[in-house]
């Protein structure tokens, strides 16, 4: 990992595209300013962990029996 | 080809109705292949079967039947990645978390699976649009309107042509 020591208000560039700029320190909390391009996701990283999380207990709870009666009973209780 | 699967047992699908997914599902990224199963064509959900690993298969939903007007922007570099050139093309998919307690079943709508149906390329994309919820409730949002809507029987029409039926 490249390491970098940066003062408040100074940047970073990465490529032509991405600029990541110190913005504030208060105690433990940095803000940060990205430019990116519109095409680049820019997402914190507990987006990216919750979705995995998700998408791994959704593979776990596989075999609950048949769509059909889920449907049915889901839908029973909405009215 | 016949693929083995832990559900449906040995599944015929055709080559021309697999799902590319060429960066994978979030977790699951070594995982490329997939086939949409229609078990019960009578409801909007389906299950998305791995081809390479027959434990794994997700139970999915047609999203605009638990959501109004569900139009998410969607980044052009994602579009240019599965070569969709109109928007039209895109297939919505929402993973489904069942748990113990059925009401409280949720779909992902936050990060969904969308597909191009001309060549059936697809990718889970993190919407920018944080109004979308990574756990949204199924039950206390689907309604007869949702399911009568015109954008929602034309993406139930669009799940049931790429999905293929078991053998049962």
């Amino acid at each position: 990992m490249l390491i970098l020591t940066r003062r408040l208000g100074e940047s970073i560039n990465i490529g032509n595209d991405v600029k990541i700029t110190l913005l504030e320190i208060k105690g433990n909390h940095v803000r940060i300013g990205i430019v990116a391009p519109p095409e680049m996701a820019v997402h914190r990283e507990e987006v990216y962990r919750l979705i995995q999380e998700q998408n791994i207990g959704a593979a776990r709870n596989v075999g609950t029996g048949s769509l059909g009666k889920l449907w049915k009973e889901l839908k029973n209780k909405n009215r | 080809m016949l693929y083995p699967t832990k559900l449906f047992g040995e599944i015929a699908v055709e080559e021309t109705n697999i799902i590319k997914v060429e960066r994978g599902i979030f977790g699951f990224e070594q995982l490329k292949r997939y086939a949409v199963i229609a078990a019960d064509p009578e409801t909007p959900l389906f299950w998305l079967q791995s081809l390479e690993e027959p434990q794994l298969a997700f139970v999915i939903v047609n999203p605009f039947i638990i959501i109004d007007e569900y139009e998410p922007e969607i980044r052009p570099a994602d579009l240019a990645e599965l070569e969709i050139e109109d928007r039209a093309d895109v297939i919505f998919m929402a993973i489904v978390t069942l748990r113990e307690n059925y009401l409280e079943t949720t779909a992902n709508l936050r990060a969904p699976i969308i597909i191009n149906r001309k060549n059936l390329q697809a990718k889970q994309v993190v919407l920018d649009d944080l109004t979308f919820q990574i756990q949204y409730n199924m039950i206390a949002n689907i309604s007869d309107e949702r399911e009568a809507a015109e954008d929602c029987q034309k993406m139930k029409d669009e799940l049931a042509r790429i999905s293929c039926s078991p053998v049962l």
